[in-house]
This record gives structure tokens, sequence and C-alpha cells, in this order.
């Protein structure tokens, strides 16, 4: 099942791994850099965590966590079933475990608040007192996280025979016409 | 003022990013990669604009105007589809 790193191969097709889709879930892409497409895994890790931190400094490093306190919240998986969003922010990998180590109560004191569930009263007024931008924050930590499902499958597949593209549908359409008129003469 | 308030800017970051990361995890060649995500780029903004435009429409237009307007597109295609279905293959026989 496990494949070595293959340094020049973007044609050759390698047997699926299990250890680079786990890589490229820790950390996006860097399954692909384990199999050596070093310019793909650069993309899925500049453009994922970008994304992914872009989101969270969006929502004032306020949205990626999973409510402990209150009647709705819970630990882990329970906490879950209150707010999804991090059912989706789970997928970027090492990345969104600060809130599953909060949730637990077993953070290292390094991490401080970060990732940890926001007093309700404060984040109502955080919400209430902005734009719609902290509401496109959580989005884009949650596509983030989505995107690398696509990443993952990729590192598990491994490199892909070079397939031509689709034609485009309008050369396409040009040359039924022509066989067409072909046809007809 | 538009620039320094809306949160639509951020919207082509995020249609750059998803078009990108799509294509590369279809294909693994560069120029391929490219090409794909320069067209699932413009498939997406074009949705956008759309939707966009339908929000518009329902804003300075009103619902019931839009909707008559949507309904009436789609009946053009339905009705344009159905001609080609049923007359379309028989001219060129």
């Amino acid at each position: 099942m496990s494949s070595g790193p293959n340094a020049n191969s973007s044609q050759s097709p390698i047997e699926p791994s299990v250890l680079a889709a786990t890589l490229s879930y820790l950390i996006p892409g860097l399954g692909q850099i384990y199999q050596g497409r070093y310019g793909k895994g650069g993309l899925f890790m500049v453009s994922l965590l970008g994304m992914f931190m872009l989101g969270q400094a969006m929502g004032d490093w306020r949205n990626v966590y999973i409510p402990t306190d209150g009647p709705q919240g819970g630990r882990g998986i329970v906490g879950l079933l209150v707010r999804w969003h991090y059912g989706g922010q789970f997928f970027i990998g090492i990345a969104a475990w600060p809130a599953l180590a909060q949730s637990y109560g077993v953070a290292p004191a390094g991490l401080g608040t970060y990732q940890k569930a926001p007093d309700e009263r404060e984040l109502n007024e955080f919400f209430q007192n902005n734009d719609k931008t902290p509401d496109l924050g959580w989005v884009y930590t949650v596509v983030a996280g989505m995107l690398n499902l696509l990443v993952i499958y990729d590192a598990y597949i491994g490199p892909i025979p070079a397939v031509p593209l689709r034609p485009n549908p309008k050369e396409t359409l040009a040359a039924k016409k022509e066989a067409r008129k072909e046809e007809v003469l | 003022m538009l620039f320094a308030a809306s949160i639509y800017w951020h919207l082509p970051l995020m249609l750059l990013v998803i078009s990108l990361v799509y294509s590369a995890t279809r294909h693994d060649e560069w120029d391929t990669i490219l090409i794909e995500a320069f067209r699932w780029g413009i498939r997406m903004f074009g949705f956008m604009l759309l939707v966009a435009g339908v929000l518009f429409g329902v804003k300075y237009l009103g619902f019931w105007v839009v909707g008559s307007i949507v309904l009436a597109v789609m009946a053009v295609f339905v009705a344009l589809y159905l001609f080609n279905l049923f007359f379309g293959s028989r001219k060129s026989s």
C-alpha cells in the first residue's frame, strides 16, 4: 500500500499510499511533497493554510472552536452537534487540533485562548458590531478544510498519468457541424 | 469607500484558491492545471455574476418581475431544447 518518494515522475502512476494521504491530512500538501511533487505540495500548503489562517483572522481568531460551556456545549463530538463548522475545519489537519485540545482541556499553556470556545456574550457583541466579514471568515476556514479532502485523495492516488483536457465545447460544436456538412455532401 | 468596506473583495481570492486547488487535484502538469483552473474560475465567476444579477434584480425590480424574467428565459431554453430534440436531427439526415 505504501509508496516511497517518487521524485521525478509526474507521469508514471504509483501505488495508492495511505502514508502520503495521512501526511496530506496532517499538513496540506505534505503528502505530495513526500511523493516528490514539490510544486503541487507547495501550492496546496500555501493556499489552503493561507486560506484557513486568513479565515481565522477575518473572524478575529474566534471562529475555530468546539463549544464546551452552556446548555448547548459538549466536549469533542458532542460539541460538533451544535457547531457543525468544526466538522469541515477538522480536515485542514494539525492547524485545527488546538480546538480539540481546548475542548478536552488538555491544551498546553502556550496555546493560551487560541481556538478556545469564546464567551457567548462577547461573541454575540462581536458579530453585532461587525459587518459580514467574520461570517465570511468561518466560510473560508470550512472551505479550506473541505478542499483538503480533495488534496488527501490526490495524495492517496498519487501522480495521475497525463490526461488530455476536454476540448473546448465551441471547438467540438464546430467540428460536429463540419462533420455533418461532410455527411450531407 | 467600496474597496475599504465591501466584503466582496474577498471573493476573488476564494475563487482563485478553489479553482487552482481543484484543478491541481485533477491534473499533474502545470499547463493543464492552469488552463483548467482558468476555465473553472470563469465558470464560477459567471455563476456568481448570475446570482448577483438575480439578487440586484430582486432588490431594484421586485421579486415578481425577476421571477417572470427567469421563468421566461427558462421556457425559451426548454423550447429550444425540445425543438432541437424533435426537429434538429431530422434536418441533418
